[in-house]
């Protein structure tokens, strides 16, 4: 039996660390307090495919617009660099931050916590790490960009020929990767193999 | 049940593990403890006041201006959501609405309500108030949504005097929205809420 306490409530619970079980919430307010996910050379996995498919999203072409003879056509980074040429400075940075540099280095940060317990290195190393991570989980907001390239698609679509380009093939797929990575990458893991 | 404070237990938030009170660190992962978020409602209700101050210019400036032919259109949150209603879109028009005009709003009276029953102590109240606090916990940054389509418009549209787009003023002023929702989200210590004394 494993004494914990919930981190939304409050109230001290007590989980049956010996049985099998998947999830545990809490039974007050009904916040999961532990979760069982796949093995950790499985999220390294997931983490790698992830990084692989946003290092070429960088390169690509994401959408390729032709209004009355006039074309444009742009990469995700580009993008978003746009709005530096109207000295929207703050509005440039944050979206380049949280729809791109962010999710990335999320994964590093997911495949630094795992990989390094492998190789020996000491818990306070990777501390720091983890710490970073959590603190930048919210602001990763690759699935938001994707959503708005679609929403703004729907408007350009109105007056405009649109030729979608790989990048947002691959886009949807990182998006899609980053965040179930995230979901399952448990770092209760880490804390317990250092227990052992 | 009871809590973790009652029994003289501080949860490290880091590694979830359970320290007594008399520890500073976590005797795991050696984090600061913090039995509570240090000025949680405090903090909350700043952001909370920041983020409202910030959406009436988000709402009623332009946040885009589409010029044709050397013609400016600005173009408001509010504005986008009529057009797409009056050319039948109406799934985008609903999408827009929900997530730029009614999320804010929402978001604002669920973080407000939260911090009255943390504020006054309404114990019996708590688990509804958390049950919405985590709904707009989830949906969050997805008001980033329209920070995103702006800055895509703008680079995309740049078709010289036919056609090109410009970043407007309720561009920032949404972003910072946001932005200050996010923190006083992050910032407010659920716990508090059910908490007998402090």
């Amino acid at each position: 039996m494993l004494t914990s306490a919930c981190s939304e409530c409050g109230g001290v619970v007590s989980i049956d660390s010996t049985k099998d079980f998947t999830h545990h919430h809490c039974p007050r307010c009904g916040a999961l307090l532990y979760h069982q996910t796949f093995s950790d050379n499985f999220i390294i996995m997931m983490a790698l495919t992830t990084l692989l498919l946003f290092i070429p999203l960088l390169f690509l072409p994401v959408l390729n617009v032709n209004f009355l003879g006039f074309s444009t056509t742009t990469t995700l980074p580009k993008a978003l660099w746009g709005l530096v040429n109207d000295q929207e400075y703050i509005v440039a940075i944050v979206s380049i931050i949280t729809g791109l540099l962010v999710p990335f280095l999320m994964i590093i940060m997911i495949l630094a916590t795992l990989i390094a317990p492998k190789f020996g290195i000491k818990r306070a190393m990777i501390l720091p790490i983890y710490r970073v991570y959590e603190s930048c989980k919210e602001w990763g907001m690759a699935e938001v960009y994707l959503v708005a390239i679609l929403v703004s698609m729907i408007k350009l679509s109105e007056k405009s020929i649109l030729e979608v380009g790989l990048g947002l093939y691959l886009f949807a797929l990182f998006a899609l990767m980053f965040y179930i990575t995230n979901t399952y990458y448990n770092p209760d893991k880490i804390w317990e193999s250092y227990e052992k | 049940m009871r809590s973790d404070v009652e029994l003289g237990l501080i949860l490290c938030k880091h590694c979830n593990l359970l320290n007594s009170n008399q520890l500073h660190r976590c005797r795991r992962c050696n984090s600061i403890l913090e039995q509570r978020i240090p000025h949680s409602m405090l903090k909350t209700a700043l952001y909370l006041f920041a983020s409202l101050i910030f959406l009436i210019p988000a709402n009623l400036l332009p946040i885009m201006v589409v010029y044709e032919l050397g013609v400016a259109k600005p173009s408001t949150i509010i504005g986008g959501f009529i057009h797409f209603m009056q050319s039948g879109s109406y799934s985008v028009a609903i999408i827009i609405f929900v997530a730029s005009v009614l999320v804010p709003i929402l978001k604002i009276c669920v973080v407000a309500y939260a911090l009255m029953v943390a504020r006054f102590r309404l114990r019996d109240r708590a688990m509804g108030a958390l049950k919405m606090f985590r709904v707009v916990r989830a949906v969050g940054k997805w008001s980033m949504l329209d920070v995103f389509v702006v800055a895509f418009m703008v680079s995309m549209v740049q078709f010289e005097i036919v056609s090109s787009i410009v970043a407007g003023p309720a561009a920032l002023a949404f972003l910072l929205a946001v932005i200050a929702m996010m923190l006083a989200t992050k910032s407010f210590d659920t716990r508090l809420m059910f908490d007998k004394t402090t």
